[in-house]
């Protein structure tokens, strides 16, 4: 029953033989307290608490995914504000903007 | 016909208190070795193994996979024991690693049982909680460490580990006092 593959065993029988009186002690004085103890009914009540902490822990990790997508995600629209601002540039210097300028400015958000 | 763990836990569930203490026949022995790797004192560790049967049959419903009842029921015991000592440490004012041992210089120490027992849980003490599970089912109780693994929810390489360490551990202290005691 030993494994062999450990060195010898360390001699503890002195720390807790195998005792059948005592083991049928423990058995018989839990069983005594087990029969005077209903045990509590099924309830909604504790089904719903068994599910409480696994049921936190998922959320937490959806919260944590949603936060990381927001992190990593590039802004939406930034290159739709950097046009606007060279369209309000154009228009209040007046300047007619060249094919080159339109091609530069509008390749961002290019279909 | 020896039913496993799985059809007595449904039974116990149903309300069958038979059926449970056949379960708790089956583990009292590791249950019993599991709260002395806490507590050191047989009366203590028979209060806390008692403690802890009654409360897994309060919570017999939280048990989810009745193959691994045995864990389950040793992650309890452990927990009971666990608390039992704070209690006791509460109470008693002191931390239980302080209380002294007898001195093993004296001859008389071994002469009695307790008090070699005292010696030994000395030299237990210097491990870790895990470690002296380890040994205690391994070396006393006859757990390969296939079932020590499933049991105590490890990996069967840390099992051996602990015991390979713990036994390291063990002899040196053991022999220490040994050596002692036959110089004198």
């Amino acid at each position: 029953m030993i494994d062999h593959d450990d060195g010898e065993p360390v001699d503890l029988s002195a720390f807790g033989q195998a005792d059948a009186s005592q083991h049928d002690r423990i058995t018989e004085r839990a069983m005594a307290r087990v029969r005077a103890t209903r045990r509590p009914p099924r309830s909604l009540m504790r089904d719903v608490g068994r599910w409480w902490y696994p049921a936190i822990a998922a959320a937490a990790i959806l919260v944590a995914a949603a936060g990381a997508v927001i992190t990593i995600a590039p802004p939406v629209g930034e290159s739709a504000l950097a046009i606007d601002g060279q369209l309000l540039e154009w228009a209040s210097t007046g300047r007619v903007p060249t094919n080159g300028d339109l091609l530069a400015s509008f390749r961002g958000i290019a279909p | 016909m020896n039913d496993g763990d799985a059809v007595l836990l449904a039974r116990s569930r149903s309300g069958d208190s038979a059926a449970f203490e056949t379960l708790l026949r089956r583990y009292v022995r590791p249950a019993f070795l599991v709260a002395m790797a806490q507590l050191g004192e047989p009366s203590d560790a028979e209060d806390a193994c008692q403690d802890a049967f009654v409360r897994c049959w309060e919570r017999l419903d939280e048990c989810r996979d009745g193959d691994r009842f045995a864990a389950w029921l040793l992650r309890i015991v452990r927990n009971t024991a666990h608390n039992y000592r704070e209690y006791l440490d509460v109470r008693s004012g002191r931390p239980v690693q302080d209380i002294s041992v007898p001195d093993p210089s004296s001859a008389d120490a071994f002469a009695e049982r307790r008090e070699l027992r005292a010696i030994l849980w000395d030299a237990l003490r210097h491990l870790g909680e895990r470690q002296r599970e380890v040994v205690l089912l391994h070396d006393l109780h006859g757990w390969r460490h296939a079932e020590i693994a499933e049991k105590l929810e490890i990996s069967e390489v840390m099992s051996r580990r602990d015991l390979s360490d713990a036994r390291r551990i063990l002899r040196g202290l053991l022999g220490k006092a040994t050596s002692h005691l036959e110089e004198r």
